[in-house]
């Protein structure tokens, strides 16, 4: 039953990073890298690395996404 | 021309690589190097050696304690680079664009922060840094949810109260906290006539021995912690902060 | 006997979990604008999760695991219902209009159209 939800999270996982490359709303790409974040955290706990995934999920999701949002609003929303 | 040229250094790195590849051991082998010396002796030795019982602190603070240093310099580097990009707040300038609408936040989202503040703290000093060396966690994740708290405290109150709560004179020496603390236990070691950043010094034998690396790892942890949680909160505030600037000429008119 | 009985209310509250996260997504994909859509997520988030955590409480039976799902389901409310109330006063301040049918006023809001 393991592998279905690995293989779940691995599928979500590269949908989000397919979407992150085509979306041209900046914004939305920082929300969308945060779900990456996420579901990167999930696999690390699957793959027995706790520490990986409280970085992964402090973070990528919490940190980084805080920073790409602070610089979106300093300078340009749109991808041109 | 250019384009063939391209593509052909491409071919010979790709043919370089892949043979590489071929000579590696194959995936989940059991006679590949990782298999059969590292992993084997950082979980039989890990915990002896590296004096924590979560192997993975120990591989960070005792194996690779240099490396780990390093990424502390790096860090601190971007602090440097972002202060130097966006300028240091002045005393009354700090001023971010969502106070400046004029609205302040709603009564609820300031009750819950207030309420979950202290919790998300402890949980970030107690659980991450204290005890790093026991459970999951360390240093790095600590300061991180350490420097999101007092995001979330912004987002709610404003940024004129949260620079108000957190001067820049308390900010300065905690951000280089994790360096300080890196190169004090570092300068311990060379002062008992031993390597740099070496736990077990000589002349101290026992049960005192674990005590003595047991704190001067916390004292790193900590020391990560904090100054990678108020590095973080430097920047942020740094590029929050919308002053009105006055453009002047470097060179004096004539 | 107890056994069933356990077993029971744990398949019963991760079913209800189940049917709380289905509607949560129905309702996020067909919802026509932000403040209806903000209502089945949240939905989602507070009931759909916390009775599968305490679900997970009644597998775990009565040990430290239990505390800190407890703890977990408690933050997850207080969190996701005051992103939720952020969300919305944030988007009404901010001038988004509510969906409603042309013609039909949802209430006297001030539109340029």
């Amino acid at each position: 039953m393991n592998w279905a939800l690995n293989l779940l999270l691995l599928l979500f996982l590269v949908t989000t990073a397919a979407v992150a490359i085509r979306l041209r709303d900046l914004l939305a790409v920082a929300i969308v890298f945060s779900a990456y974040s996420l579901m990167m955290a999930i696999l690390w706990t699957q793959l027995r690395a706790p520490d990986l995934a409280l970085t992964e999920a402090a973070v990528g999701a919490g940190v980084t996404t805080v920073l790409f949002v602070l610089t979106i609003f300093k300078t340009t929303r749109r991808e041109d | 021309m250019r384009k063939a040229a391209v593509l052909g250094a491409l071919l010979i790195i790709g043919a370089m690589l892949l043979f590489a590849i071929g000579k590696m051991p194959a995936m989940n082998s059991r006679n590949a190097p990782d298999k059969t010396h590292v992993i084997p002796r950082y979980l039989e030795k890990g915990e002896e050696e590296g004096g924590a019982k979560n192997i993975v602190t120990g591989v960070i603070l005792n194996y690779r304690g240099y490396d780990t240093m390093g990424e502390v310099t790096v860090i601190f580097s971007a602090l440097c680079a972002v202060v130097a990009l966006l300028d240091r707040e002045k005393r009354g300038l700090s001023r971010s664009s969502p106070d400046a609408s004029g609205v302040r936040s709603s009564v609820i989202v300031r009750t819950v922060v207030r309420f979950a503040f202290p919790v998300i703290v402890f949980f970030a000093v107690a659980y991450m840094m204290l005890h790093g060396e026991g459970s999951p966690g360390g240093g790095f994740q600590g300061g991180a949810i350490l420097g999101a708290s007092v995001i979330v405290f912004t987002l709610a109150f404003g940024l004129p109260e949260s620079t108000r709560r957190m001067p820049l004179k308390v900010r300065i020496p905690l951000e280089s906290t994790a360096i300080v603390g890196f190169l004090a236990m570092g300068i311990i070691g060379l002062a008992y006539g031993v390597n740099f950043l070496t736990y077990l010094l000589p002349g101290v034998h026992g049960a005192m021995a674990q005590t003595v690396r047991n704190l001067m790892m916390t004292v790193i942890e900590v020391g990560i912690g904090i100054g990678g949680g108020v590095i973080f909160i430097s920047i942020v505030f740094a590029m929050m902060r919308e002053d009105k600037y006055e453009l002047q000429p470097d060179v004096p008119q004539p | 006997m107890s056994e069933y009985v356990r077993d029971a209310f744990i398949v019963l509250f991760s079913l209800t979990g189940l049917f709380f996260f289905v509607g949560g997504t129905v309702g996020l994909l067909r919802c026509p604008d932000l403040y209806a859509r903000l209502h089945p997520s949240t939905k989602c988030d507070t009931l759909g999760a916390c009775s599968v955590i305490l679900a997970l409480c009644l597998q775990a039976g009565a040990s430290f695991v239990t505390l800190k799902l407890l703890a977990i389901a408690f933050f997850l409310l207080l969190s996701c219902a005051t992103c939720g109330h952020a969300i919305g006063r944030s988007a009404f301040r901010s001038g988004v209009v509510p969906w409603h049918k042309p013609g039909v006023k949802p209430w006297p809001i001030e539109e340029d159209e």
